[in-house]
């Protein structure tokens, strides 16, 4: 064979994150030495990120099928059947790494590589929703961060046009130098017009569509698996930037082409650009692939084949095509204001054959590339925790209250949410301030689809496996409350270095209690996405296993919002023990110590089905669930969505603090004003229910205990972000 | 008038959809879509321009729609007398292609904006408002570049002929700055033109036409009966 | 040929965004800078001569909005 024969040395090697096993396996696999291009395409095609071979060992034990389920982990991005002819495409996927050195574009690019991969699958992205962790406000770079990723974030969805429902955000000290923006997008597909990546028919014609090729992100697969030091802040130039107006067109051309019965297989050009995209078609269809590289369009002069083959450059596909669709192709992608071009065709040689001005450039066989890649089983070890005597401050109730409402993590999110357009498409019945889950009307149906995100990482960081159930229940949780039968997830597995042995012990126990639950939520996961190496000089963040669920409301009768009405009664479900343990309450008292709450399935199931019956039968005005910050937060949320005052007492036979602020696992607040059948109800469910009080008056009343009027209420809990954000650096 | 009623769509418009929605739901009609690029358009019925990020809102917000050939029959029909409405995007594009008064610029803020607004109608001698009973409505706004602005002596024109015909207001009709969400020259949000035949408004009265987003849409389209 | 032109808001016109920089420029120690104002440019390459009329309908037209905006251009 005639090959470029660019030379690689040791360095080389080293500096493609290759390590010397790996190496060794890819002489065995070529039976010669690798090229640069071929080298490249091996670094990035067994990077962490487009390989998962730190994670797959354990991501393979995790429950994937179930009734719902149509695809799941392997295409895009998951499917589950919600009825009819209709199907939920989704997947949730990080853009840490280039949010941190560029929150704007960062984040605008991880919505945008989100959206493709749901759309691709041919759906319609109908809700984004993205999950936020960033550092403490006062490190320096935090307000910045912040700033950049929120609008990057809105920019992009606003002007696609695909409404931005919801997630979560908070703070914490450990993701000072390592940001994560985990966003997740949500579509509809027919259940007959769905797209799959797999390649198929020799001689059919590879195009290529979208934006030209640049140098942009040349090894950001490489760089998403890498640890971070001082230097990434001058990574800029790999930084990927977003055309939200490209992705639109991208968006409507496709689903017009899809309408026609032209495309074989479809991929988008993500991270690992246009190798991992023609690679998964190919090797998903057994198939060869011959491409002339001169045809890729660049941006750029002189661009190299390995810079066209491991560009990130945004807003690309790649399509396989019936030839004689050719011209209906290229009329609809023109009619868009879009070049649609041939880049190669599929072969029956099981070979990638890259040719460059009439060279061959590289050669590379297909199946055993993508099947030989590494899978480690690497070591584990439970990191000791010191536990520290401290004394724990001894507050009055009602300051650690107030302390808690006007915190960073716990106070309205206003700010950010205004930003978002959360209502184009016209669909969104709730966003994720007004539910416990974002709701989103299928479009002419009374079908709507429920979409939370959650994990709390405190608890992952002292206890993984029960850290990783509870962020499971409580996303199954949160769909139960807005009225929803939950029907699956997608994970976002957020952790530090894999190669360090306390690290993978969390990442292998996060994913035991992921399984746990889903088995026993009959709650599987369709599809995913691991981020490692988020660490900056050795400093790991908080093991942040972010759980997207979804559910379906058959009717929008049943859809449930955090809302009260005057007069009405106030209810608990579920048994309150006063777990105060890694508890808000206990980190504002400055003892940061103990246990996660413990969470029994079969009492969750059993509290679970009684409000999924009580929203359907005994008729309610709202449903809350109790998590962070336990009771008193949950209430408070309640009065302040609605302007509405409530009395509370709480019950003799606990200690105040344990009931207003402990986190006990598996509870709801239910508002109705059908008393009587609520108690009765439960009484035949045998579920442990409470009245606690009543909608009433202009005031927060807790009897005996302190009283604090609407309008400080809702002062308090809005001021933080308006402060922290006007007040200049 | 013709019974037709014509939506101008443009590469990236995206408030195309839930406009139509709108006119199927209200006005018992299918509306006609017309992509940008149509340069002869014969009886259009009432023309609107939706919302969104035509051509990316690249340059400034709606400049370079205003180049296409259909805005060129647009200012056609605009000048033969045919009822024109642009909504948010469609707003920036009237103001662009000069039909309407005035610039839309970044809100004050500097931040894209969307929550629901009431306004203040203030004037109900114009065939697109006489026919809605109340006297303060409730829409969402969902943009960046929203901040009307116009100069003194063309806002004395704008008041002396009676061309305001939406203000950013309070819930019981109050205007101050309070309610004010984008820094708009006197809380302005809707203005139509001389003659009175192009209305051009930042909020969307397609986006609160059922019991979970208001109703308050619903009586705009309605009020356009007569018109086709 | 190049032309470049100019195109910044009218005198009177607030720019937040100007203002947002100028209050970072004294912060960051500058008191003595009193006012900052942006615009942008655009770098127009032509392939023949004496098109300055051209040059000044495309910035009427499209790159500058009167109603805010003034323009100036320049051989490069």
């Amino acid at each position: 064979m005639n090959l470029e024969n660019n030379l690689i040395n040791a360095k080389t090697i080293i500096d493609h994150g290759i390590s010397k096993s790996e190496y060794n396996r890819i002489l065995k696999i070529l039976k010669r030495e690798p090229n640069l291009l071929e080298l490249g395409i091996f670094s990035v095609m067994w990077s962490e990120h487009c390989s998962y071979k730190s994670t797959k060992k354990w991501l393979k034990t995790l429950p994937t099928n179930g009734e719902h389920v149509i695809c799941g982990p392997g295409e895009n991005a998951g499917i589950i059947d919600i009825g009819g002819n209709d199907a939920i495409v989704f997947k949730m996927e990080s853009h840490n790494h280039p949010s941190f050195i560029e929150p704007y574009q960062g984040a605008a690019t991880g919505v945008g590589g989100i959206m493709r991969d749901v759309f691709t699958m041919g759906a319609r992205p109908i809700a984004n929703l993205n999950s936020l962790r960033f550092g403490e406000p006062s490190n320096i770079k935090t307000k910045n961060l912040l700033q950049g990723v929120v609008k990057g974030i809105g920019d992009y969805g606003n002007c696609v046009g695909i409404p931005t429902v919801g997630g979560e955000c908070s703070f914490h000290k450990s993701y000072n130098n390592n940001i994560l923006v985990n966003a997740m997008c949500v579509g509809l597909v027919k259940k007959n017009k769905i797209f799959y990546s797999k390649a198929k028919g020799i001689g059919n014609p590879i195009i290529y569509v979208g934006s030209k090729t640049g140098r942009d992100g040349i090894h950001g697969a490489t760089m998403a698996s890498a640890e971070f030091d001082d230097t990434s802040i001058d990574q800029r130039p790999q930084v990927q930037v977003g055309d939200p107006f490209m992705e639109k067109l991208l968006l409507e051309s496709c689903q017009e082409l899809m309408k026609e019965d032209a495309i074989i297989a479809i991929q988008d050009m993500g991270a690992a650009g246009l190798t991992s995209s023609s690679f998964e078609m190919a090797s998903k269809g057994n198939c060869g692939v011959k491409l002339f590289l001169n045809e890729v369009p660049c941006r750029e002069s002189k661009m190299t084949p390995y810079e066209m083959m491991l560009s990130e450059t945004q807003e690309r596909m790649l399509m396989v095509i019936k030839p004689d669709k050719k011209k209906i192709t290229f009329d609809i992608f023109k009619k868009w204001g879009l070049e649609a071009i041939e880049i190669g065709h599929l072969t029956d040689t099981g070979k990638m054959q890259m040719y460059f001005n009439n060279r061959l450039v590289g050669e590379l066989p297909i199946k055993p590339l993508a099947d030989s890649a590494p899978e480690y089983d690497r070591p584990r070890k439970k990191k000791a925790f010191k536990t520290i005597k401290v004394k724990k401050r001894n507050l009055q109730i009602e300051n650690v209250f107030l302390e808690m409402i006007s915190s960073p993590n716990h106070s309205s999110k206003e700010w950010l949410f205004r930003q978002y357009d959360n209502m184009v498409m016209c669909d969104t019945i709730f966003s994720s301030e007004e539910s416990d889950a974002a709701i989103v009307r299928i479009h002419k149906t009374k079908k709507a689809v429920a979409i939370t995100c959650d994990c709390n990482p405190i608890f992952c960081y002292t206890d993984p496996k029960l850290g990783a159930k509870l962020a499971v229940a409580e996303s199954w949780r949160n769909l139960i409350a807005s009225g929803a039968k939950p029907l699956a997830v997608t994970d976002n597995l957020n952790f530090g270095n894999p190669e360090k042995k306390d690290v993978m012990y969390q990442i292998k126990k996060a994913i035991e209690g992921i399984k746990v639950a889903c088995t026993k939520l009959s709650f599987p996961v369709v599809s995913g996405n691991v981020s490692l190496y988020n660490e900056t000089k050795g400093k790991s963040i908080l093991p942040t296993p972010v759980i997207g669920g979804v559910g379906l409301i058959e009717d929008l009768k049943f859809v449930t919002g955090i809302n009260m009405k005057m007069d009405d009664s106030i209810f608990i479900i579920g048994y309150t023990k006063g777990h105060l343990g890694l508890s808000v309450y206990n980190q504002i008292c400055g003892y940061k110590y103990g246990k996660p709450p413990s969470i029994d399935f079969d009492n969750e199931i059993k509290n679970g089905n009684f409000v999924y019956n009580a929203i359907r039968e005994v008729g309610i005005s709202g449903c809350h669930d109790v998590s962070e910050g336990g009771i008193i937060m949950s209430l408070a949320e309640l009065c302040i969505k609605n302007k509405l005052g409530i009395q509370i007492s709480i019950p003799d036979e606990i200690k105040k603090e344990n009931w207003l602020f402990g986190e006990d696992s598996s509870r709801y607040i239910i508002i109705t004003n059908n008393e009587k059948k609520l108690l009765k109800y439960a009484k035949k469910m045998n579920v442990f229910v409470k009245n606690i009080g009543k909608v009433k008056g202009s005031s927060f009343k807790i009897i005996n205990e302190f009283e604090i009027s609407l309008k400080d209420l809702i002062t308090y809990n809005k001021q933080w972000f308006k402060n922290y954000i006007d007040i200049e650096k | 008038m013709n019974k037709e009623v014509s939506i101008i769509h443009f590469p990236g418009s995206n408030c195309d959809r839930d406009l139509a929605v709108a006119i199927k739901y209200c006005l018992k009609l299918k509306p006609k879509f017309l992509w940008h690029n149509e340069s002869h358009i014969k009886d259009p019925g009432i023309i609107f321009i939706p919302g969104g990020f035509s051509f990316g809102d690249y340059l400034r917000a709606g400049i370079l729609a205003t180049k296409s050939p259909a805005i060129k029959e647009v200012i056609r029909h605009a000048k033969k007398g045919v009822p024109i409405i642009g909504i948010c995007n469609g707003f920036q594009i009237l103001t662009e292609c000069k039909l309407l008064e005035g610039a839309l610029i970044k809100n004050s803020s500097q931040l894209f904006s969307c929550k629901k607004v009431f306004l203040r109608i203030e004037n109900k001698k114009n065939y697109f408002t006489k026919n809605i009973k109340k006297g303060v409505v409730q829409y969402p706004i969902a943009h960046s570049q929203g901040k009307f602005y116009v100069d003194d002596y063309n806002l004395k024109k704008l008041q002396d002929n009676d061309q305001i015909m939406f203000k950013y207001s309070s819930k019981t009709g109050d205007i101050s700055d309070k309610y004010n969400p984008n820094g708009s020259v006197q809380n302005i949000a809707g203005i139509v033109n001389k003659k009175k035949n192009v209305l051009g408004l930042m909020p969307h009265p397609e986006r609160a036409i059922d019991s979970f987003s208001g109703r308050d849409g619903i009586v705009f389209f309605n009020g356009l009966n007569e018109l086709i | 040929m190049i032309y470049r032109v100019y195109v910044e808001f009218k005198p009177g016109i607030l720019d937040p965004e100007s203002e947002a920089i100028k209050r970072t420029v004294n912060q960051l120690g500058f008191s003595n800078v009193e006012n900052i104002s942006k615009g942008k440019f655009f770098d127009i390459e032509l392939s023949s001569n004496n098109c300055l009329s051209d040059i000044e309908k495309i910035s009427k037209e499209l790159l500058s909005n009167p109603v805010i905006e003034n323009f100036k251009v320049v051989k490069k």
